[in-house]
């Protein structure tokens, strides 16, 4: 690549200075790339294409509108690049879906789990479905897959507490929805008695805690000196599980597990969900 | 758009740090693709949303079946049949009986069984009687489902 900044200001007087586009093809390639290695387990989970259709239009609904915000807000915690605005942000987040959509779109056409005679609701539901986890995949890999750059390390150890904690989230959403969706989330919390679901949440906030900060990890979550354990413990690793539960108790509700379910069933759910997802938050800085 | 051997870090090494990525404006070729997901996902959502407007708690109880074709193979006679939901509601673990009747005698029956049925869809299976359908009467009808 040959700079000649002469030839871009003869050809293009008053232009902004744009980004390439072979750059934001690579970046798109990525995207691509990550989307795929994100949702592949959930393409090939047919409880992920039957809930496609038989879950409630609202919460489908729901789950497209807390989307856009959830990549907007991922582009500004861990975007690939530290976007200038947050104009560039929602761009960004808008890039996501388009590819998200695209590649559920071929997937599962391959797989004939979409086909032409299929009805709208059925292949727009699975679509839609899909592209979530698709779309957060695509926006991560942007980050993930990239060199990481000085100045995006520098924007990961100079995150703001909501936004540490916005990252957990993501990273709970990271392991949980490969598992959410499945029958066995359900079968587990009926196999399971009340002590080892007890055991189960406290081994959940064992391992989240070690994770944290027993891990140096290159994040750069090390403590200040000085604080104490307690403190770390109850704002860390505590208000971090309680957003893996709440998480997991949204993602139930939206794949229909908790229609009809026993408020013990619910808990029990939610706590075997929360146990993957408990591990993806505290690995948020490592993996995401 | 043949810009791509300008790199524009050139004009603006003030702004940068060395090495480190800056904020280049967002270009024209991703806000196209920013405007693709945007109509892509409200698309969706408008979709989505007017489905669940008109979506009335339907009962999965007005289903067609259509006999597609008969043939005779070394197990016995298959026969092929489609059957479509007519309603906005999935039926699941759908199960559908054929029988052959002569007269009021029911001579052989045989069962199918769908895992799902989704709302205003239609798909396929067989059934294999021993017996030669084209001899006797043969009814196809739905017997039951669950709701997922």
């Amino acid at each position: 690549m040959t700079v000649d900044t002469g030839r871009a200001e003869a050809t293009l007087p008053d232009r902004p200075v744009y980004e390439d586009n072979r750059s934001f093809l690579v970046g798109l390639a990525r995207a691509f790339a990550g989307a795929l290695i994100f949702s592949l387990p959930m393409l090939m989970t047919m409880e992920m294409w039957w809930i496609g259709f038989t879950m409630a239009s609202w919460r489908l609904v729901l789950l497209l509108v807390l989307l856009i915000p959830l990549l907007v807000g991922l582009s500004v915690v861990s975007g690939f690049k530290s976007t200038a605005s947050l104009r560039d942000d929602i761009a960004d987040a808008f890039v996501a879906i388009a590819v998200a959509v695209v590649m559920s779109v071929v997937i599962l056409g391959i797989f004939k789990v979409l086909s032409v005679d299929m009805p709208a609701r059925e292949v727009i539901g699975k679509i839609a479905l899909q592209s979530f986890p698709a779309a957060i995949g695509a926006m991560l890999a942007r980050d993930q897959l990239g060199e990481k750059s000085s100045e995006s390390m520098q924007r990961q150890t100079a995150m703001s507490y909501p936004q540490e904690l916005f990252l957990m989230g993501v990273g709970a959403l990271f392991l949980g929805l490969n598992v959410a969706p499945t029958e066995e989330m359900v079968l587990l919390s009926y196999m399971m008695d009340p002590w080892r679901e007890i055991a189960l949440l406290l081994l959940s906030l064992v391992l989240m805690h070690a994770f944290v900060y027993a891990v140096e990890f290159p994040g750069g979550a090390k403590p200040p000196g000085g604080v104490g354990f307690w403190s770390l413990f109850l704002r860390f690793t505590v208000v971090g599980y309680v957003i893996v539960l709440a998480i997991c108790l949204y993602l139930l509700w939206t794949f229909g597990r908790t229609d009809g379910t026993g408020l013990a069933e619910i808990i029990s759910a939610t706590v075997v969900l929360g146990f993957p997802c408990a591990i993806g938050a505290a690995a948020a800085r490592l993996i995401l | 758009m043949a810009t791509t051997g300008d790199d524009p870090r050139v004009n603006e090494g003030s702004r940068a740090n060395d090495g480190a990525e800056h904020a280049p404006p967002t270009s024209p070729l991703e806000w196209v693709a920013a405007g693709l997901g945007a109509l892509l996902i409200a698309a969706m959502i408008v979709y989505m949303v007017q489905y669940a407007l008109k979506e009335h708690s339907s009962v999965p109880g007005e289903m067609d079946v259509t006999v597609m074709e008969s043939r005779t193979g070394g197990l016995g006679h298959t026969v092929r049949f489609q059957i479509r939901n007519r309603t906005a509601a999935t039926a699941a673990t759908l199960i559908v009986r054929g029988e052959l009747r002569s007269g009021d005698q029911v001579v052989e029956t045989a069962e199918a069984q769908f895992d799902y049925l989704p709302p205003y869809s239609e798909r396929f299976g067989g059934l294999i009687f021993q017996n030669d359908p084209a001899r006797y009467e043969l009814r196809i009808v739905p017997t039951g489902y669950s709701e997922p």
